[in-house]
């Protein structure tokens, strides 16, 4: 069997007291998508962090196509393809919209032998080749090239939500993180957020999605796992995950604004 | 609420849409480049046989004030360290040219590029001290650093002590000479520093440099290395106030640490820099000659000079928040670093 695209083995991370993430395992291939749910403070976004590089995790590994990268930081991680969104945006704010998805193509674009990354680079740009190209497609899909020359800084929330997805496809990443990207999307704008992710799936690129507009995670995602409190309570076919009763009671048992629109039990 | 209708694979396109021209500069930066070159022209042809010797070393001062305000441009205004210790750099800069040229016997001017490479050596091993502060410490720390250098200077044997060094490496050349030389020579170097500086932002570097500058975190998820960049721009950033500081001792034949080490070298940067208009090129120059203007025709008024210094600073700060030059730089760039796209 090969090597699944990402592995992480019993990760924890713990803040003081709080833990976050106690001995938390999956697997991702290349082309599939998984969706991460939880209630606020279940530890997603950590276990991106983790993933990504942002935070070294106190215990586990990571490992990209069976190399470890638990040490790397995040700047040798994008360089090996993984890429992420995050919840509250952080855009280049005195920047252009434009100069911020530059900066995504210009650098983690730039690994050796990365030209075969599907997705963001599915035009056939090079990995040394046409970073503008690659920047303008990334604001293609995520409909952003009518404000190119816009200071980031001056985008309203919707717009920071979309840069960020765009700043990490121009990087043509071969692992996608997102972090609760429809959240306020209208039910015109959200269809095409969920198209966005299952061709970028088709095309080879492995997505780990948070999200708590749940109709739409399960309409995409290929398997889905649920934390609670740091820990995996439930992964595996996503239907049958938010009916398990631990799911369900988690669910319910946590504050109002995290119940998903859709009941569990009643997938659309 | 009833779940929409989420399969309809609606609106990605199939195709990528052509990449449309992307500009970086136009006719602004035609027409501003040629003034300044012109500018550059005038003073290396034509000024020096108009004017006096005075004025030819003050000049070489303007210089030296547009290095220090282009470096510390690049460490602020690019990479987002906010730097009150620079004149340790200035310092080192001054000593080292005069140890190179009198003690060594190097020629002055190979003494001044060396100075700045000493200042670039230096700094790196001490970018591992200050690094590991961030924001107000980064700022009050490096200051305790230029301190620790002003200390270890008056310790060594040789340097002087507390009453500094005078610069002999020019005794028995013409005043003339000397002065001309100095006087070119800081031209270049200036010349050299400021367009050094804007092929760097220019770059692929200097994109990611802006990119650190604005949000660390976002720009190492996105494959910048941070902490190598922001150490790119703090040796470069302190080579030049050394290259500053090796031109200021040339110019004025002699270094004391009360005077080449004084926090004040960093006012005046920081100055420029607000003033003038910070993370554009430009911002510097302008700020550096209004700061030079201002200290030759306010020099007799003794410390009202800086009363009106910061009379200037409060006002731009509140009329111009982005600098003099700020107030021009979305229309008109002479030296481009950014990128807008023809739609």
């Amino acid at each position: 069997m090969t090597e699944p695209l990402l592995r992480v083995t019993g990760v924890a991370k713990r803040f003081g007291r709080v833990v976050t993430a106690r001995d938390v395992s999956f697997e991702l291939s290349a082309g599939e998508a998984l969706g991460l749910v939880g209630p606020n403070g279940a530890g997603k976004t950590t276990l991106l962090d983790v993933v990504a590089g942002t935070l070294r995790a106190d215990a586990g590994t990571v490992t990209l196509d069976g190399q470890d990268v638990t040490r790397l930081g995040a700047a040798a991680r994008a360089d090996r393809g993984v890429a992420r969104s995050y919840q509250v945006p952080r855009p280049f704010g005195r920047l252009t919209v434009f100069e911020n998805v530059l900066v995504g193509a210009s650098f983690a674009g730039r690994r050796p032998g990365g030209g075969g990354a599907p997705g963001g680079r599915a035009d056939g740009a090079g990995p040394a080749g046409d970073a503008r190209d690659r920047a303008w497609h990334a604001l293609a899909v995520t409909d952003l090239t009518g404000a190119a020359n816009t200071p980031s800084g001056s985008l309203r929330l919707l717009d920071r939500k979309r840069l960020e997805v765009a700043r990490a496809l121009a990087t043509g990443p071969r692992l996608l993180l997102l972090d609760e990207i429809a959240g306020g999307l209208t039910d015109r704008e959200l269809p095409q957020v969920v198209g966005l992710v299952r061709r970028l799936r088709d095309d080879g690129v492995a997505v780990v999605w948070i999200e708590h507009v749940l109709h739409a995670l399960l309409d995409v995602v290929d398997r889905l796992l649920c934390l609670a409190a740091g820990e995996v309570i439930a992964q595996g076919d996503p239907h049958e995950v938010i009916r398990s009763p631990q799911v369900v009671e988690v669910y319910l048992g946590s504050t109002v604004d995290s119940v998903p629109d859709s009941v569990p039990g009643e997938p659309a | 609420m009833s779940a929409p209708n989420t399969t309809a694979d609606a609106a990605v396109p199939a195709a990528p849409p052509a990449t449309p021209t992307v500009t970086r500069g136009g006719r602004g930066s035609v027409v501003g480049g040629g003034v300044l070159v012109l500018v550059v022209v005038l003073l290396a042809a034509v000024v020096p046989y108009v004017v006096t010797l005075g004025a030819l070393s003050s000049l070489v001062m303007l210089f030296a004030l547009v290095i220090l305000g282009t470096t510390w441009n690049l460490l602020a205004g690019y990479g987002g360290m906010v730097s009150v210790g620079q004149q340790a750099y200035v310092g080192v800069g001054g000593y080292a040219l005069i140890q190179l040229a009198d003690a060594v016997g190097a020629p002055p001017w190979a003494a001044v590029l060396a100075a700045g490479l000493v200042g670039a050596v230096l700094a790196l091993p001490t970018s591992y001290l200050v690094f590991r502060l961030a924001g107000g410490y980064f700022a009050i720390g490096t200051w305790v650093v230029a301190e620790v250098f002003r200390l270890v200077t008056m310790q060594i044997g040789g340097l002087g002590g507390g009453s500094g060094l005078s610069l002999s490496a020019f005794r028995g050349t013409d005043r003339v000479d000397r002065v001309a030389f100095v006087y070119w020579f800081a031209l270049a170097l200036m010349v050299a520093v400021v367009l050094g500086t804007y092929l760097l932002m220019r770059s692929r570097v200097g994109l990611g440099l802006t990119a650190i500058r604005d949000d660390r975190v976002a720009a190492s998820s996105l494959g910048v290395a941070v902490d190598r960049g922001r150490r790119i721009v703090y040796v470069a950033g302190s080579a030049g106030a050394a290259l500053a500081g090796a031109l200021i001792a040339l110019s004025t034949l002699g270094v004391t640490p009360g005077s080449i080490y004084s926090v004040n070298w960093t006012a005046a940067m920081i100055f420029i820099v607000v003033v003038g208009g910070i993370g554009t090129i430009e911002g510097p120059l302008v700020g550096a000659v209004l700061y030079w203007a201002l200290q030759q025709a306010l020099a007799p008024l003794g410390t009202w000079y800086l009363v009106v210094l910061g009379g200037v600073a409060v006002a731009v700060v509140l009329l111009a928040p982005r600098g003099l030059w700020g107030l021009v730089a979305g229309r008109f760039q002479i030296f481009p670093t950014t990128y807008r796209v023809r739609i």
